[in-house]
């Protein structure tokens, strides 16, 4: 029988902190961005109990929380220690898939023998996690027949606890599991089944297709209903199994609106030399170009799609660049971000034919091993000249995962 | 922050362990060590040391192609960081 476990790092930002700095453990703890920042974007289990959630502003944290700590991000580090965690991991199974930065799937199927079965596997994976990486670091653990049940089991268990899917509480579990534990089921289709009140899976297999179909598509009526049994015959995907990325990105919030067109030129050609550089690290080339843009309440995004592909962040930023100017934008800029999309592996296209656009990739490729000795963007275009230079990073959602995960764990 | 210290450490099983450092003429003993993390920057591996000492922790790192030991951050007990 398949056998499948999904661990999820407890609080994981926060508790990395704790872990880093131990007059912080027991005290509410919210992590945020950097300094200047005004969200909370992970908090510790004592703020949570206080009331504090991902995405509140300071403002309304000081009512429900008044004596949080704040702590910038240090994503390199929860990063450093999700890689040791897969490494941990592998320890009990080949097959191990990184869904997120604090969450991971391993096929036990073959393996939970050799531990003494699959609730001791799990115990050694706490254990083990606690003893080598940091002991104020927990995971919950869900272990089911696949992905779905394994990762709703390991949503409803308690911090730091093991939840067996069994076919005695299957149907338990599928009954009670709000949708914010049910992969798949988004906040978006969440309000649009509370609009018909359905709230839970049972709901959803009781309701009509007729009802539901007007509503999300015949597509998702289907999509639902296999999600309500608790059916999932996906895989998983390992590292090495991981398909070529189908986009790269990066998108940035400035710290307050400016008008500065020599700013925000500056600001796009900075996130469109790091998307540009991601497709070269993974070996790609997009053709359609996009940019969003959002200010004073206003937002604004649009692409462009040519017929030549491109890794090169000066023709990304002249094609997107030249897209935003056309839109006239009348308003201050306080976010950007620039995408590239229609990858393909650079192998598959043709040399570039003429001198110049040789010189240039040639131009290209040195400054590529220039910062990959003494770090991204030691040399980077004069027109980031002046302003503040932004450095990739991984965030929490693992945006830009080939590229995260192929490129940066080469250590 | 950013400021060279030295140290002393030991290199067995695989691991380095600072064992006390000086910074500023003062010498610290390494009483407990917290968490160890690596990150990079160009072809350089900073492996950072959160660790213990008095009532104070610290973040040292150390640059596996300087040789260098910095001292990036301290924390006093009962403030924010």
């Amino acid at each position: 029988m398949r056998l499948i476990l999904h661990a999820d790092l407890n609080s994981f930002f926060a508790s990395v902190e704790q872990q880093a700095n131990p007059y912080l453990r027991g005290k509410p703890v919210g992590i945020i961005k950097s300094w200047g920042r005004t969200c909370v974007i992970a908090a510790s289990n004592e703020a949570k109990r206080s009331g504090v959630t991902t995405g509140m502003s300071l403002a309304e944290i000081r009512s429900v929380c008044p004596g949080l700590i704040l702590v910038p991000a240090d994503f390199p580090k929860y990063f450093d220690v999700t890689r040791r965690f897969i490494k941990l991991c592998r320890r009990y199974s080949d097959l191990v898939e990184v869904f997120s930065i604090d969450e991971v799937f391993l096929d036990i199927s073959r393996t939970a023998q050799f531990f003494g079965g699959p609730f001791n596997l799990a115990r050694s994976i706490q254990q083990a996690l606690k003893k080598t990486i940091g002991g104020y670091l927990g995971c919950s653990i869900g272990i089911a027949e696949n992905k779905l049940l394994a990762k709703m089991a390991g949503g409803t268990a308690p911090k730091q606890g093991i939840a067996l899917v069994t076919a005695k509480n299957k149907a338990a579990l599928l009954a009670s599991a709000p949708f914010t534990e049910v992969c798949g089921i988004g906040y978006r289709l969440s309000k649009k089944l509370a609009a018909l009140g359905i709230t839970r899976l049972p709901q959803i297999l009781a309701a009509p297709d007729e009802v539901l179909r007007p509503l999300v598509g015949p597509y998702w009526v289907k999509e639902l209903k296999r999600i309500a049994r608790g059916e999932d015959n996906s895989s998983l995907v390992p590292l090495a199994f991981l398909p070529d990325a189908k986009s790269v990105s990066r998108s940035y919030t400035l710290f307050k609106d400016t008008r500065d067109q020599a700013a925000i030129r500056g600001l796009i050609r900075n996130l469109g030399e790091e998307a540009a550089a991601k497709l070269r690290q993974l070996g790609q080339a997009g053709r359609q170009l996009g940019i969003a843009v959002r200010g004073e309440h206003y937002s604004r995004a649009g692409y462009i799609t040519g017929k030549i592909f491109t890794d090169d962040g000066r023709e990304i930023f002249d094609r997107v660049y030249r897209l935003f100017r056309s839109w006239h934008w009348p308003y201050a800029v306080r976010f950007a971000g620039v995408w590239v999309s229609l990858l393909t592996r650079k192998n598959y296209l043709s040399r570039p034919l003429f001198p110049a656009e040789r010189r240039r990739e040639q131009m290209i490729a040195a400054v590529d091993r220039i910062n990959a000795v003494y770090g991204e963007h030691s040399v980077y275009p004069a027109v980031m000249l002046n302003g503040r230079i932004i450095r990739p990073e991984v965030n929490g959602y693992l945006g830009d995962k080939q590229y995260a995960l192929k490129t940066s764990w080469r250590l | 922050m950013e400021e060279s210290v030295s140290v002393e450490a030991v290199f067995s099983c695989g691991r380095m362990q600072p064992r006390r450092f000086r910074w500023r003429q003062t010498v610290f003993p390494v009483e407990q060590i917290y968490l160890v993390h690596v990150s990079r920057r160009g072809r350089d591996r900073l492996y950072h040391f959160s660790l213990g000492s008095g009532r104070m922790i610290y973040e040292l790192t150390f640059n596996n192609q300087s040789l260098a030991w910095r001292l990036v951050g301290f924390y006093e007990a009962d403030s924010s960081c």
